[in-house]
């Protein structure tokens, strides 16, 4: 199965052009470059956590989701100072719902953008400069 | 030697890094290097490692070297990763992020060991050997 005009989750740049193959066990990303190729070819590595695990006396041992959810949901709640470190080469849409949850627990929430795109942007302004991502930049030049 | 440190990703750094590789010999390969202008790399006496001081003389790192024409003469490069951690200036200036490029570190040679990305995690983090 192919899909097109996929966001490469790896850097700033954003390229959005990224077609990607997948099947029989096997991922190809066209368009992307070294690194974002090798991000791709995670969710199909070895090392990858294909399942829940929970620590119970120092070994994580495998787990049913909902179980694993249950667990995850009573440590969130339980927190006295909740903080939400939103992780980075996540989709848009993983942060909004980590958003909510942040809301929800009156969280601190969090993310890459403070300690990566957030001085770079900072920078950029600072200096008049206007900021683009690779995609848009590809659009213009195309267009 | 006084120089100025430039860390940032190189290519290979960002394929290894994101492709879960981080515990390899090729990340520590591609990473625990010092990238030294052909002109400062005779002045130290062409060294296989040196040793990288951070400005307070509180840290510091032993890494291979590479000489290469692509560094000026008193800047060197260390790819983004655990051991130019080790040595760039926290100061964060009030960005939320250190000085990554532009600390002041002192570079001499050494014969120290290069030590895996685990083994700088136990050493500098852990506080053991």
């Amino acid at each position: 199965m192919i899909f097109k005009n996929i966001v490469c989750p790896v850097c700033g740049a954003a390229c959005d052009d990224i077609q990607v193959e997948f099947g029989d066990g096997k991922i190809e990303a066209k368009n992307a470059c070294k690194m974002g190729n090798a991000k791709f070819q995670e969710v199909v590595s070895s090392h990858r956590l294909r399942q829940p695990l929970i620590k119970a006396g120092g070994k994580l041992t495998p787990a049913a989701w909902d179980e694993a959810l249950e667990k995850a949901a009573d440590i969130l709640v339980s927190a006295k100072r909740p903080l939400l470190f939103l992780g980075s080469e996540t989709s848009c849409e993983a942060h909004e719902v980590g958003l909510k949850i942040g809301e929800y627990l009156g969280a601190i929430v969090d993310s890459n953008a403070t300690i990566c795109h957030g001085p770079t942007a900072m920078g950029i302004q600072e200096s008049g400069k206007v900021g683009a991502t690779e995609g848009q930049k590809k659009i213009g030049a195309t267009s | 030697m006084e120089v100025l440190l430039i860390t940032g990703s190189t290519i290979e750094e960002g394929r290894l890094a994101k492709g879960g590789d981080k515990f390899t010999d090729d990340y520590t390969m591609e990473c625990a290097s010092c990238w030294i202008s052909p002109v400062d790399f005779a002045s130290l006496c062409s060294p296989d490692k040196v040793k990288v001081t951070s400005r307070d003389g509180k840290h510091s790192i032993a890494v291979y070297t590479k000489c290469t024409n692509s560094v000026c003469p008193g800047h060197v490069f260390m790819p983004r990763a655990i051991w130019s951690n080790v040595v760039i200036d926290p100061d964060t200036l009030s960005t939320g992020s250190p000085l990554y490029k532009g600390a002041p570190v002192k570079v001499e040679p050494t014969e120290e060991e290069v030590l895996s990305a685990e083994d700088v995690v136990l050493k500098v983090y852990v506080g053991r050997q």
